[in-house]
């Protein structure tokens, strides 16, 4: 393939590119100065409190505001959602850190260590007493099976045999 | 015979707390006193954790509050002139 025409398709390509381009810049800025003529106009300024008051004004963060897709040199920008920030800002390795290292200080408390060293110690005495509990029922139950037969049931089976015996001696 | 009394109840005492202490410490080194110990300690270990989880959670709410609740301004021309620095 010539030098020359690898030049051409370049530079058509390239002209392509810039066309594409200048076709979005112009659609994006077209659609900020519809939505700056759709805002509504800016508010009067408020009057400023006493000269002797301290006035503190609260109002919406900036993130409240309508997103304003903007064009910064050619760039598009859109502005974050306050979810968005807030995600951002929670994903971010330091705070993550942080939030994990709050949460070991709360275990780590003196009341926590307490309340969790008095279950650990309870689960213990619970589990051996129901262990040993357990342990002479067993015993209880295994001699109770070892013994003989109790010399009642055999004075009720005489006592069955008993009007035989009676008959036969009669 | 009173002092006798009393060596005779604080012998049996002493030897009462003695076989108490020597059974559990022998029920600890058994291998049931061991699983048992294990379980427990799986149970603390549990409820660590829970509350790792739980001061995560209260901290995450705080750093969300911060990051969503209103700013609060301060117009610098309504400090007193006295305050101003």
């Amino acid at each position: 393939m010539p030098v020359d025409l690898l030049v051409l398709v370049a530079t058509a390509v390239l002209a392509c590119v810039a066309v594409v381009a200048a076709v979005v810049a112009l659609r994006a800025a077209r659609q900020v100065a519809r939505h700056q003529a759709d805002a509504p106009p800016a508010e009067p300024e408020q009057p400023l409190a006493g000269p002797g008051e301290l006035a503190v004004r609260a109002h919406e963060p900036a993130l409240d505001v309508p997103r304003e897709v903007r064009v910064v040199e050619g760039r598009v920008i859109v502005p974050p959602s306050r979810e968005e920030v807030v995600s951002t800002a929670l994903s971010r390795p330091q705070v993550r850190f942080a939030v994990l290292l709050h949460g070991v200080a709360r275990a780590l408390r003196p009341e926590s260590r307490d309340r969790i060293g008095a279950l650990v110690r309870r689960e213990y005495r619970d589990r051996r007493r129901h262990r040993l509990r357990a342990g002479r029922r067993a015993a209880r139950a295994a001699h109770l099976a070892a013994t003989p037969t109790p010399p009642s049931a055999h004075w009720l089976g005489e006592a069955a045999d008993a009007p035989q015996d009676r008959a036969i001696g009669a | 015979m009173n002092g006798r009394l009393v060596w005779f109840v604080a012998g049996s005492a002493a030897g009462v707390y003695a076989s108490v202490k020597a059974r559990r410490a022998a029920y600890r080194m058994s291998m049931p006193g061991l699983i048992d110990q294990a379980a427990a300690l799986g149970e603390g270990v549990r409820a660590f954790n829970a509350e790792v989880r739980h001061g995560m959670a209260e901290r995450t709410a705080e750093i969300e509050h911060e990051l969503t609740r209103p700013t609060a301004t301060i117009h610098p021309l309504s400090i007193p002139e006295d305050h101003r620095p």
